[in-house]
């Protein structure tokens, strides 16, 4: 493996496996998405009027939109960080397995193509899945 | 195929037991006819030296010691027949490594068992075979002997040496020289078996291979865990926040 | 025939041994051990013994070694300065532990005999003993490998994960 050849695989390595991870954390995240923003409904509003009890000058309207727009930051902060632990939690574990174990007897060039491909793979497939069902 | 097999036995018992010039020739002869009649102990002997060949495998070989006795047992007979009591001493050396590794432990057995009618006495053996400037003897003595060896039991010996160099080594016989009865004047000179070819792993390819590369662990998992970590206790924090939140209304 | 080859054969030893051996007095080993600690490097767990011996009466001593009722003739090197005892046993039989070394001449090795034939060994009086301490053979480093470690840390990792997820998704 001269460094040259293995530098354009890591890059071509990386690139397709970041878009599969990518696509993975974006589909994990719209799965829980709605559910947390559901849970979180009551304690934003909360949180939101209590802020919004001193200034009483907006109007009804104006307070359901700011609950509603500070529901959807938190909803959409708590989704795309719990996606990510998710994803790299299950990524770390899959290219483990991959090449530790199920590619152990490859060369370290087949290792690494094959089990990072593999790990995004199965990354990629698991977070469509279980969206579907 | 059939000839190379009785060529490798032959030439095997050949080494182990050769004697005078005429006595091995003899025994050539019985072990041809004796290699008919008992071709499937042949066989099976035979089937062993694949895996003992295998680059750095060496296997310890209680089985082929136990066939190289069997084997010796009707050599014996060949020769009690001809009225000769005398002592004759197989001898076996194995490298009882699973690798042979640069700067670690070889170990190297000696196995002399007496297949003759009589004890052998004044029994020197002694290893040449490895060059000072390859192997450091760790442990153990180089050339040994023994006052005697009493007839159907066997001595064993060993020495741990230190490989200085890795590539591949070839193992050879040790010398064994032994009066083959009480009144016998001019000493026998026999030779062990011969390990073979095998490769001396380098130390970094053995610890690349055998060492828990703490090192290496400690530094993925520093690169690996803030992925893992990051996310996790920002998504935390703002979890128990609202979750709190709720319970502090309820 | 060949049973009175064996006869006569037994018989040559015997005479063999009693008519030589001095007995050493105050016989002090200085001793050097190696058993196998690893087992990648030997197949069998190996013990090695070698001692110079320094006797009050300067003799030199034919030995016998027994260990856990196994006696073996002890080696000398060829220029009689050293001794060296060697033996080999399966890595399962070769249990950790105090392991000791009885030594005999040969008039003690006939009465070590003569009382392991009347049951009564302990009787046997040894010319000295040597101990020797096997701390058992292993893999070197951790007992498991470090990728299990770390597959199975990450999998914990995941499956909790995974609980939060679902639970999550449920309400």
């Amino acid at each position: 493996m001269d460094p040259y050849s293995s530098g354009i695989m890591f890059v071509v390595m990386t690139l397709i496996s970041t878009w599969l991870v990518a696509f993975a954390y974006k589909n994990v995240k719209f799965q829980l998405k709605h559910k947390i923003a559901q849970r979180r409904d009551t304690s934003v509003t909360k949180e939101v009027s209590m802020e919004l009890d001193s200034n009483k000058k907006l109007t009804r309207q104006e307070k359901d939109e700011r609950i509603l727009w500070k529901k959807n930051k938190v909803a959409e902060t708590e989704a795309i960080t719990f996606s990510i632990f998710y994803n790299n939690a299950l990524y770390l574990f899959l290219i483990l397995i991959a090449s530790f174990y199920v590619l152990r007897t490859f060369n370290p060039a087949a290792n690494y193509l094959l089990s990072t491909s593999l790990a995004g793979g199965v990354l990629a497939l698991l977070s469509t899945g279980s969206s579907s069902s | 195929m059939a000839k190379t097999r009785l060529d490798e036995v032959t030439s095997r018992l050949g080494v182990t037991t050769s004697g005078s010039r005429n006595q091995s020739e003899v025994m050539r002869e019985n072990c041809a006819s004796l290699s008919n009649t008992s071709s499937l102990t042949l066989s099976f002997f035979s089937s062993l030296n694949p895996a003992r060949r295998s680059q750095w495998c060496f296997v310890a070989e209680m089985k082929s010691l136990f066939l190289c006795v069997l084997l010796g047992a009707f050599v014996s007979c060949a020769f009690s027949a001809e009225g000769d009591s005398s002592a004759r001493l197989l001898i076996s050396k194995n490298i009882l490594n699973q690798y042979v590794v640069e700067g670690k432990e070889l170990t190297v057995h000696y196995s002399i068992y007496n297949v003759g009618s009589s004890p052998a006495t004044s029994v020197s053996l002694s290893d040449n075979s490895f060059p000072a400037d390859e192997f450091k003897v760790l442990h153990g003595l180089l050339s040994v002997k023994w006052k005697a060896i009493a007839p159907g039991t066997n001595v064993s010996h060993t020495i741990i040496l230190e490989p200085l160099k890795s590539g591949m080594f070839n193992f050879t016989a040790a010398q064994v020289s032994y009066k083959a009865s009480e009144d016998a004047t001019d000493p026998q000179f026999a030779l062990s078996t011969t390990p073979g070819e095998g490769g001396i792993m380098g130390q970094q390819e053995y610890d690349r291979k055998h060492s828990p590369h703490l090192v290496d662990w400690g530094l993925f998992s520093l690169m690996s865990l803030p992925t893992i970590l990051i996310p996790f206790l920002v998504w935390f924090r703002s979890h128990s926040k609202y979750e709190n939140f709720k319970a502090k209304r309820h | 025939m060949a049973g009175l080859c064996i006869v006569l054969a037994i018989f040559a030893l015997f005479t063999l041994q009693n008519t030589s051996g001095d007995t050493c007095i105050g016989a002090k080993p200085t001793t050097e051990i190696y058993t196998t600690r690893n087992i990648l490097l030997s197949s069998e767990s190996v013990f090695i013994v070698e001692f110079a011996l320094k006797c009050d009466n300067a003799k030199s001593v034919n030995l016998y070694a027994e260990v856990n009722g196994k006696v073996m003739p002890v080696t000398r090197s060829t220029d009689d300065a050293k001794f060296q005892v060697s033996w080999a046993e399966p890595h399962k039989e070769a249990r950790a532990g105090l392991y000791k070394l009885s030594f005999y001449d040969d008039e003690g090795y006939a009465a070590y005999r003569k009382a392991q034939r009347s049951g009564t060994v302990s009787e046997a009086k040894a010319l000295f003993t040597i101990d020797v301490n096997h701390p058992g053979a292993g893999r070197e480093g951790l007992y498991v490998q470090t990728e299990f470690i770390a597959v199975v840390a990450a999998l914990l990792i995941w499956w909790s994960a995974n609980n939060v997820k679902s639970k999550l998704q449920e309400s």
